[in-house]
């Protein structure tokens, strides 16, 4: 009775497979392209692009501020910036340009 | 573009870093932009949005790969999951050169996704040399090394920087990345004339050159990437070009990114200096 | 010092979490003053000294990986609020450094290791551990292998003793909260803030977000990838043990047996479920050959 009831149950599974794939089949084949899919997919997250983790930059404590131009007055105010100087405001504290 | 060995022959001129905010102007107005700078690392993925965005600008672009974790002076050896997959992306890219840092960043299995400058010391040299060779012989496409900016110096060191530098590019047989916006970074963190950097690299070597812009703050310059190349870092390009002849131009900008336009716009200033009569003697004499 | 030596040092005082105020600490792990430490390799100039240039790259390791981390979490540092979320991401980052050359993996541990610290997370932790389950779910449906699915041929060959695989791309859970559409919704609102308040609005402190009422309840849901997009759909208990089952490679037979354990889905309707379920698997793609 049981190898019956099993039987019946991958019956159906495979039935399920075998009509699954050929809707998928006909689908991508169709002009929709593929649309279908899409229709019992779930809760759509998007296809946004998530920023890139990889760069060479250094990273800046003082992030979001725009750097820190000749013409600011320093990163104040930010905890991330507390207790590192800040930043120079016209360069004068950084050794001359070396240039032969 | 003359091109040579350590770049393929490339007769590429100034391009851009791939970036993600660009991406729209991009596909929507198609740009002409020579070439494209590439992240490896964000693109060593088995597949998904990344890459198609990547086939897409492959289609009209040419990209140029650029790593970030290959830590040549590591002492641990590489993860061959890194390697596997990094050939797999220059397969695909078809990338005519690779670049990465001279620099150290995992230990023991353990990163810390940094570019952190080695002690200029003879083993130092050693451990690179091999790294770079090992690296070139499985990619099998030329490998180029850049200088990193520093803001720290060890008591080990026993030469120069671009001692340093030269030494681990000649004995490895790669190419160079010169980065003019690091030499300046570097010299004014730690006190040196930049050119006498860039008159002692071994020209006839240099694959490639980048520009950027940084932060400065009270005591030290950060390479932030995120500020318009400076005229002291424009003048180390002049000379790094007279000195190399015209070379592959990459302009890196990577936070606070303003407009593609903006960002390209800075990149071309630098035609000011490739497209002058360029005698490059010391190549000439490099190549007799 | 040889290199080796050097790596080990620089490498261990890079990694040590920062003070509160975002300073090198004095002190190493053992002890040791972080100074003397700095100082036995890292030579001063004329305006740091090795403490101090030791500092910039302590401050830039930890600088990088927690916005690293950040990004992938936004709705956990939403939900947590900006410092509690800063300070359980130095806890979890001194307990798993990155073991990968790419930063994508930084938070492949996070959920697991969010379920066993709940002192970290106060009275939203269960809740917390959901959103941190749905997040990393994100991260590797968004890039993850995608395989061929199963053709008609295949599965016209397929019996009881089938092993079958999903798509690599495939993340099931089990959470305690239906949360997927507050994760979505608060994606949105820091979107939102950041295109209205520019770049730099992730640097100011953010309280606990304000949170519509959710209640608990057993959820099973599964993130996956069609075409470039992610999708979270939600499966039945029964659905979410079957494909469990087949993911960790048991038997086509074992697996429907393991799904259908302590149902309540009536026997006379569990062909027709079966079918059902199938059928919108194999129309997503997600059942594959077991990979040899």
């Amino acid at each position: 009775m049981k190898n019956q009831l099993n039987a019946l149950l991958l019956t159906a599974a495979l039935a399920g497979l075998t009509g699954g794939t050929t809707v998928a089949a006909q689908s991508a084949n169709s002009a929709s392209n593929g649309s279908a899919h899409f229709t019992n997919a779930g809760l759509n997250f998007g296809s946004q692009d998530t920023p890139a983790k990889h760069s060479c930059k250094g990273k800046n404590d003082c992030k979001g501020q725009g750097g820190c131009k000749s013409s600011d007055q320093g990163c104040k105010g930010k905890n991330t910036c507390k207790g590192k100087g800040g930043c120079a405001t016209d360069g004068s504290k950084m050794p001359k340009a070396l240039f032969a | 573009m003359p091109g040579n060995r350590f770049n393929a022959y490339a007769d590429h001129t100034v391009g851009i870093g791939l970036r993600i905010p660009h991406y729209q102007h991009i596909f929507s107005r198609k740009p002409v932009v020579d070439w494209f700078e590439i992240i490896s690392e964000n693109f060593m993925i088995d597949a998904g949005r990344p890459l198609a965005m990547l086939d897409q600008i492959m289609d009209r672009y040419r990209v140029v790969q650029h790593g970030v974790s290959m830590y040549f002076g590591s002492v641990t050896a590489p993860d061959p999951e890194h390697l596997r997959r990094l050939k797999q992306l220059v397969q695909r890219t078809k990338t005519p050169w690779l670049s990465d840092h001279l620099c150290w960043g995992s230990v023991d299995g353990t990163y810390t996704h940094d570019l952190l400058p080695l002690p200029y010391t003879w083993e130092a040299v050693e451990r690179t040399v091999e790294r770079v060779r090992m690296v070139q012989d499985f990619l099998e496409i030329p490998v180029a090394v850049e200088n990193v900016s520093s803001y720290a110096a060890f008591t080990a060191s026993q030469m120069t920087e671009w001692e340093f530098l030269t030494e681990v590019v000649e004995r490895a047989d790669c190419g160079i990345l010169l980065d003019v916006n690091n030499i300046y970074v570097s010299a004014m963190n730690h006190e040196f004339n930049p050119m006498d950097y860039v008159n002692a690299v071994p020209a006839h070597r240099v694959a490639q050159i980048h520009i950027a812009g940084h932060s400065r703050y009270e005591k030290y310059i950060l390479d932030t990437h995120d500020h318009p190349v400076i005229d002291p870092v424009w003048q180390l390009y002049a000379r790094a070009t007279e000195r190399c002849g015209p070379t592959p131009t990459l302009l890196e900008w990577d936070d606070h990114i303003p407009s593609f336009d903006e960002v390209h716009a800075e990149a071309l200033k630098a035609n000011r200096y490739l497209r002058r009569k360029q005698p490059a003697q010391e190549l000439v004499e490099a190549a007799s | 010092m040889n290199l080796e030596s050097i790596q080990r040092e620089m490498a261990a005082a890079v990694m040590q979490p920062l003070t509160r105020d975002e300073n090198m600490r004095e002190r190493a792990a053992d002890g040791r003053s972080m100074a003397e430490i700095a100082e036995s390799f890292v030579a001063p100039n004329s305006r740091l000294n090795a403490f101090e240039r030791l500092e910039i790259y302590n401050r830039q390791y930890w600088y990088r990986v927690l916005s690293a981390l950040a990004e992938d979490f936004v709705a956990l540092r939403a939900v947590l609020g900006s410092r509690k979320f800063a300070s359980l991401s130095v806890a979890y980052l001194t307990e798993h450094p990155s073991r990968s050359f790419t930063m994508r993996n930084l938070g492949s541990h996070l959920p697991a290791w969010l379920r066993v610290h709940p002192e970290l997370t106060g009275r939203r932790h269960s809740l917390a551990v959901d959103i941190a389950k749905i997040e990393w779910a994100f991260v590797v449906a968004f890039d993850s292998a995608q395989r061929a699915p199963l053709t008609l041929a295949e599965i016209a060959a397929l019996d009881g003793s089938s092993q079958l695989s999903l798509q690599p791309h495939i993340e099931l859970m089990e959470l305690n909260y239906p949360a997927e559409n507050l994760v979505l919704d608060l994606h949105q609102r820091e979107k939102r803030q950041t295109s209205e308040a520019g770049l730099g609005s992730d640097e100011e402190e953010q309280p606990p977000a304000k949170l519509p009422r959710i209640r608990r309840k057993p959820t099973w849901l599964a993130a996956h990838r069609v075409e470039l997009s992610v999708f979270y759909l939600r499966l039945p208990r029964e659905a979410f043990l079957m494909l469990t089952a087949l993911q960790e490679g048991k038997m086509l037979a074992e697996a429907m047996e393991a799904g259908f354990a302590d149902s309540r889905i009536p026997a006379a309707r569990r062909a027709a479920k079966l079918q059902q379920w199938f059928k919108s698997w194999a129309e997503l793609g997600w059942i594959c050959a077991r990979e040899t």
